[in-house]
């Protein structure tokens, strides 16, 4: 009888089948994935601009649904569907255990992932350029876009991770940073290596607003007003949306818009006695006429089901300012740079100004109100503030601008009530990930 | 006591192996010539009730020659060797039997066999992960054998899930809803992976099949939109006719799986389809069936008939108005035959199932051809080819706005209208059905085995295959209906194909020898590899100008979407199984596998096993009530390969802007991903008493995966959209399962036979790796000390009176989410009887669970929708709102609802009845029965849902814990009549 210890032979022979087998299945194991860019592929020269694309259409289209979130927790709008997590953030309900996938974790998310891959993208331009990186466009654009949304998560949540992965800093630092990042781009969009004359006016008036808008958040008023006044009238910095895909889809017409759900609405508990019920517009509280600027729709004979939101209880009125998922929605304009004159003004105690920067506004054609003019009675001080935050609210409807107005014109429980939050809070997400944060590590949002 | 193929029987020397080679390659041709044979024929019975037994293994022992019964119970062994020989012939269900007899050159033997029911299957032979064929016998890990035939006799079934449904422990097969076609929970001892599927893998006659049962257009996103139709998606295994399927193989777990390697953690399902018997005329079988399907009506809409909407509109009950008697027809024609070397099987069928909601049905046609060629007495080829045809209909239902019963259910009957009479919540009944949603897939599986038997102590198998999909989904919504709650204006159609293949190559060498001390050894080694791919497309088109039109060119906007995976696996394996007497028996074996899942930097993982089994019967100091025993244990180990192109990092192509291109971050990739690695011991025994006519199977299994691959979510700031796919979980599952079977009473004109099985189970993650905020894939919470998909939820604990600002007063919940329960049963029971009594059988499925809890999350939508019976019967007259109904809205607005799934189910009752012969063969038919059979017929729970058994995902969503809008499985009810001839 023979084993096969006694068979080298056939040892032999099994252990070189195997040594084949090995050798040829190691190429056999290699699959491509031809539906996505490795790292070391996206550094090619033909691939940056598509990065530098990245970072700042990220940033695009993350600003829908925060803008969404910010809003129902102000008095824009309110919860029309049947999700509760959406009923907690219109509600401004705390819980300790936010929850970890609910209605505002992944729009903030979204935007805190925006904001990766847009410091990823400067990196590796970095890394790539060397050198000439800060003249590129392309680390302009990257740039611009971390300060975006930077600036944007500074309206929407009172605490953020700095970076990617880092500790957590107030609102207010983020907007300090914000204003850092525009102040520093300025300078650098001059001496860059723009083949368009109109390529550098357009980054240059999207740094001045967001400077001038992170400025007036923060305080500095007088640099607030000097940027604001150098953005020029017919400027709008757009989030571009775009039907081709989900991913390029309108949030905000998505969930708004009667062509779409209908899971929320403008908030009717505050703005029931100045709808229109027969136009559907918001009714201008100063002149009483119709505000074109806050369109609104409504399936009066609920002809097309479209009359409750749904949740089949509360009326719906349509979010007609974006009626499709292509429709843009402005991340900044020049009727918000005249805002922030008129705020500024206003603040340093020129009524007249505050009054002519708003009027500006309200004299573009499609708006056509009639001039504000100054009070002649009462506190007067107080009705320009009441003015500036209606014109903002108008101007800036749907923007994602409402939370921040109401928060730090401490005005939440007067508008909305006690006990509700201020801002969003840190993503439940981010705060359970990254190791600089942790649980129990956040301190806000505080309570109105 | 010896069985049909023990090394007992085989020579002593592997030198002679050698020699014996040598000669057989030479000089086998003539001396087969030489040699003097005969024919050894016979008969095979019931010893029961006196019937002819088809299907019956009858083979000369210590040779390949065999074959198997034919429809009359006759079998024919040509070549036997001249001389004294022993026949055997055995059955699953029965005792085998052995019979020695003297063969004469040239002439007949006659042989016939009376075989005994038996409760006990240790005789069963069983090829699935064993490394060749082998008896239960010598194994010591656990195999579950269905005998799909004898189920069909009194159950007929419409797919493969139907017949796993309460026959093997541990396994779970069930229905989840989502109307006809809908995809069923397959799943073998619970869960063993955070995120990976957890069904088991699939073989059909030696290759790997498609098993997908989940949705798959929402994997490509650009507009694909949601889940077709809910979620449910199309079962594959669906496809198959289960009038085809002869047996089915389980291997429960990692320690009977370690041979299929890295992708069997889950078990491993294999299905043997029919073969033709040899030496046998044609033999045809025919059956037509016919029945009816209907939901049970018990839909919360009863009182809406109570209220009237605003323009006088009475509102409907859904129970009266969309439940309908859905049509069943089936027809099946399959015949068999063969002659001394070669045997064919082939069979056609039809069936067409309408759903009791309707717009809903499927149907299936299969054509089948399978051929056995003995080109030798040592070589022989098995052919298997089977396409079928399989188009669904589906009903829209589960997680979706076009929901067809959920706008019913949640609809307010005081707004009802006529053109919405249920009060519609989001798309009105009469739009929905407008919607046309189907399916239709043709696939093609087949294989070619070649076994070459160089010796009788070295054989060779090598199985070829292919399984081959494709599917075709069509949604389109017509563009004068109002579908804006699901994101459609003007219409929409959608166009999407998947086409998946996995090509299969296995080889296995079996070399049986004598070790010293008389102790048997049989060698196998082998290889094994799979190449897979799917890819999804899909066109879409928006916004038609108007009606009549339903081309996605013919719409304004018109989008594209593809998904690609690929995964390639090759392994090695090699095992001995050592028989000490005919007693102890022991198996050592290890699996190599390589998979381009696998991370660059990862290499190979092994996979080694260790049974034992020790069969103590016909011991004198056993009692002699005990008439058979085998205790058994086994120590394996199997794996589950992770996500394709996990291990990949990547950057995602998109499109920004107006549509220009970007990148942004994407995986974050793992050189070092592996696959999940499953170790399981499993102890147990298989005892027979009193003549075997009492069987209990019982196994303790404790299985602990200690590389689970977690998804690690990391900080979003870091940009990286997807999670991190790490092998640093643990996982345990302990568990036992029971099988009893109990032959009560066995006569010629009256027996009863029960089975009983039952299982238990606890899951349970040891380890997240030290991360917090793991989740499923369904987003639940993953957390260390509680089962996978464990249910977590808010509680009440306070309420405030109510206020000015608060009429309906203020609860309070607890700060964190609380544990309520696991999302799978924890104890499962299912006890089948089967009464015969003369030509009659009655067999009853009964099943039971208990354990799992879910998020009844129809419960308080309803409430929040204003709507449902028990949210109407609190409104005061004119349905007007009243304190109680408020308060309920605030309730069930603060809080979800959470149920336990436990429920008892009558599955199945049927009543088969055999045509006496004399009336059959008046039509020229041979056994002819008629069943008439029920299924699903009833459930009693306590749950305020309408199934706990729903789930809107369909398969595998019992990780989701939602019923969400899904409607139950309708009960169906059928008439089949089956003749041969």
């Amino acid at each position: 009888m023979q084993s096969m210890k006694k068979r080298p032979a056939a040892r032999l022979a099994w252990a070189g089948a195997m040594l084949l087998a090995s050798v040829g299945c190691h190429d056999l194991l290699s699959v491509q994935n031809p539906q996505a860019f490795t790292n070391d592929a996206a550094n090619a020269a033909e691939l940056l601009p598509a990065v530098a694309a990245g970072a700042e259409g990220n940033m695009q289209v993350s600003i829908a649904r925060l803008a969404t979130m910010t809003g129902m927790l102000s008095d824009e709008f309110w919860h029309t569907g049947t999700w509760s997590d959406w009923l907690d953030v219109s509600k401004g309900t705390i819980r300790k255990n936010w929850p970890f996938n609910g209605a505002f974790s992944g729009p903030e998310d979204n935007m805190l992932q925006a904001r990766g891959t847009a410091e990823s993208a400067s990196r590796r331009f970095e890394s790539v350029l060397k050198d000439t990186a800060k003249v590129s466009p392309l680390w302009i654009t990257s740039e611009m876009a971390r300060a975006w949304t930077d600036l944007e998560l500074a309206m929407s949540v009172c605490q953020v991770p700095s970076s990617a992965g880092a500790e957590l800093v107030s609102d207010t630092v983020l907007f300090k940073q914000a204003a850092d990042t525009f102040a520093t781009l300025i300078p650098l969009i001059q001496a860059a290596h723009y083949a368009k004359v109109e390529d550098r006016a357009a980054r240059l008036n999207q740094a001045r607003a967001g400077l001038a808008r992170a400025d007036l958040m923060i305080g500095a008023y007088d640099a607030a007003l000097t940027n604001a006044q150098l953005v020029p009238a017919g400027f709008r910095y757009d989030a571009v949306y775009s039907n081709n895909s989900g991913f390029q889809n309108n949030g905000m017409a998505d969930q708004g818009n009667s062509n779409y759900n209908r899971s929320f609405s403008i908030r009717a508990s505050v703005w029931q006695s100045l709808i229109d019920t027969v136009n559907f517009t918001l009714i201008d509280p100063f002149s009483k006429k119709p505000d074109q600027r806050v369109q609104l729709g409504h399936d009066n004979n609920n002809a097309k089901g479209y009359a409750r939101g749904s949740d089949g209880v509360t009326v719906f009125y349509s979010i007609n300012k974006y009626p499709s998922y292509a429709s843009p929605i402005a991340l900044t304009k020049s009727e918000e740079m005249n805002l922030i004159v008129a705020e500024v003004k206003w603040r340093k105690g020129d009524n007249a100004g505050a009054l002519a920067a708003m009027n500006i506004n309200r004299a573009l054609p499609g708006v056509a109100l009639p001039a504000l003019t100054l009070p002649t009675s009462g506190d007067v001080s107080t009705q320009i503030r009441d003015m500036i935050l209606q014109e903002r609210f108008a101007v800036l409807f749907g923007e994602g601008s409402r939370m921040q107005d109401l928060y730090r014109f401490n005005l939440v429980t007067q508008r909305l009530g006690p006990g509700r939050a201020t801002k969003l809070p840190l993503s439940r997400t981010e705060q359970l990930t990254n190791p600089h944060i942790g649980e129990g590590k956040e301190t806000c949002p505080g309570v109105s | 006591m010896t069985t049909g193929f023990t090394q007992l029987d085989r020579p002593r020397s592997f030198g002679r192996t050698r020699w014996a080679l040598v000669c057989a390659l030479t000089v086998a041709p003539a001396l087969l010539h030489a040699q003097q044979t005969g024919i050894v024929v016979g008969i095979v019975s019931d010893g029961a009730t006196g019937q002819p037994l088809s299907g019956t293994t009858v083979s000369i022992l210590g040779t390949q020659l065999g074959g198997q019964t034919d429809g009359r119970g006759h079998f024919i062994i040509r070549g036997v060797t001249a001389g004294a020989a022993t026949v055997r012939a055995q059955r699953l269900g029965f005792r085998p039997e052995s019979k020695p007899m003297s063969v004469t050159a040239g002439d007949s033997v006659r042989v016939n066999f009376s075989l005994q029911q038996s409760a006990v299957q240790l005789s069963e032979v069983v090829t699935t992960g064993t490394g060749g064929a082998v008896s239960k016998r010598e194994l010591g890990a656990p195999i579950g054998v269905v005998d799909a035939s004898k189920i069909e006799d009194v159950k007929p079934s419409s797919d493969i899930g139907s017949i796993l449904e309460g026959q093997v422990a541990g396994v779970r097969s069930t229905t989840v809803g989502g109307g006809v076609g809908g995809a069923k929970d397959l799943r073998i001892r619970g869960t063993s992976s955070f995120t990976l599927n957890q069904r088991p893998v699939v073989y059909i006659d030696g290759v790997r099949a498609d098993t997908r049962a989940t949705d798959w257009t929402a994997n490509l996103g650009n507009q694909a939109c949601c889940n077709f139709n809910g979620g449910t998606g199309e079962d594959r295994l669906s496809d198959l006719n289960p009038d085809d399927i002869d047996h089915i193989e389980v291997l429960k777990g990692a320690a009977a799986a370690t041979l299929y390697g890295s992708e069997a953690s889950n078990g491993v399902i294999q299905i043997f389809t029919k073969r033709g018997k040899a030496e046998s005329a044609p033999q045809w079988a025919l059956s037509v069936g016919t029945g009816l399907d209907r939901q049970r009506e018990n839909y919360q809409t009863k009182l809406y008939p109570l209220f009237t909407g605003p323009d006088g509109t009475h509102a409907l009950d859904m129970n009266k108005t969309l439940i309908q008697n859905g049509p069943f027809q089936s027809y099946n024609a399959e015949v068999q035959g063969g002659a001394s070397k070669a045997t064919y099987f082939v069979s056609g069928n039809f069936s067409k199932e309408v759903g009791s909601i309707q717009p809903n049905d499927q149907t299936k046609g299969n054509i089948r051809l399978n051929v056995n060629w003995n080109a030798s007495d040592k070589l022989s080829f098995d052919v298997h080819s089977g396409f079928a045809r399989d188009y669904i209909n589906a009903l829209q239902s589960g997680n979706n706005w076009a929901t067809l019963t959920g706008n019913a259910e949640n609809g307010d009957p005081r707004q009802a209208t006529a053109a919405r009479p249920y009060g519609e919540a989001w798309i009105s009944v009469a739009d929905i059905k407008r919607i046309t949603t189907t399916s239709d897939a043709n696939r093609w599986t087949g294989s070619g085995t070649a076994n070459y038997a160089v010796t009788p102590y070295f054989s060779n198998r090598l199985t070829v295959g292919a399984d081959i999909v494709g599917e075709q989904k069509e949604r389109f919504f017509p563009q004068d209906g109002s579908y804006g709650s699901a994101s459609v204006t003007n219409g929409e159609k959608t166009n999407a194909s998947r086409n998946y293949s996995v090509y299969t190559l296995d080889y296995l060498g079996t070399l049986t020898f004598k070790l010293p001390m008389g102790i048997g050894s049989t060698f196998s080694f082998g290889g094994q590899g799979f190449y897979e791919t799917e890819v999804l497309t899909a066109a879409i088109g928006k916004q038609f100008a108007g009606p009549g039109i339903s081309t996605v060119s013919a719409a304004s906007q018109t989008f594209g979407a593809e998904q690609y995976t690929h995964a390639v696996q090759v392994g090695g394996l090699a095992q001995n199984r050592f028989a000490f007497g005919d007693r102890f028996f022991t198996t050592v074996g290890v699996r190599v596998d390589g998979n381009s899942a696998f991370g660059s930097g990862f290499g190979y993982q092994a996979y080694p096993k260790i049974d034992a089994a020790y069969n103590l019967d016909a011991y004198d100091w056993l009692p002699k009530s005990i008439s058979s025993l085998k205790i058994r244990g086994a120590l394996g180990t199997a794996g589950k390969a992770p996500g394709p192109f996990d291990s990949f990092q990547t950057f995602q192509p998109v499109a920004v802007y107006n549509n220009t291109p970007a990148l942004i971050p994407q995986g974050p990739g793992n050189l070092k991903l592996g696959p999940e690695k499953s170790t399981e011991i499993d102890v147990g025994f298989d005892a027979g008493f009193f003549k075997d006519r009492l069987g209990i199977e019982a196994s303790m299994f404790q299985t602990k995966v200690n590389n689970a691959i977690v998804p690690v979510l990391l900080p979003p700031s870091q940009g990286f959209t997807n999670t991190q796919s790490q092998n640093i979980g643990g996982l345990k599952n302990t568990g036992w399962e029971a099988s009893i079977s109990l032959l009560t009473v066995e006569r010629a004109s009256f027996s009863w036979r029960n089975e009983i099985r039952m299982d238990g189970l606890t899951n349970k993650v040891t380890s997240l790796g030290g991360n917090t905020g793991v989740t499923d894939a369904f987003g639940n919470p993953i957390k260390v000390g509680y089962p996978v998909g464990a249910v977590f939820g808010i509680k009440p604990v306070s309420y405030a009176p109510p206020t000015a600002t608060s009429p309906s007063g203020t609860w309070t919940g607890t700060d964190t989410a609380e544990f309520f329960g696991p999302p799978l049963p924890k104890f499962n029971l299912s006890y089948s009887p089967t009464l015969k009594w003369r030509s009659m059988t009655f067999y009853t499925l009964l099943t039971m669970e208990r354990g799992a809890w879910f998020n009844n999350g129809d419960y308080p939508y309803r409430f929040r929708q204003h709507t449902g019976d028990d949210f109407l019967k609190l409104l005061g007259p004119n349905g007007a709102n009243t304190f109680s109904s408020d308060s309920a809205v605030n309730y069930w607005h603060t809080f979800d609802a959470f149920d336990k799934r436990d429920n008892v189910r009558l599955r199945t009752v049927s009543l088969a009845f055999e045509v006496p012969d004399e009336y059959a063969r008046y039509v020229r038919f041979g056994k002819t029965s008629v069943v008439l059979s029920a299924n699903n017929i009833m459930w009693w729970d306590k749950c305020r849902c309408n199934d706990p058994n729903s789930n809107w995902a369909g398969a595998d969503s019992f990780g989701n814990n939602g019923a969400f809008l899904t409607d139950p499985s309708p009960r169906t009810f059928r008439m089949t009549v089956r003749t041969r001839f």
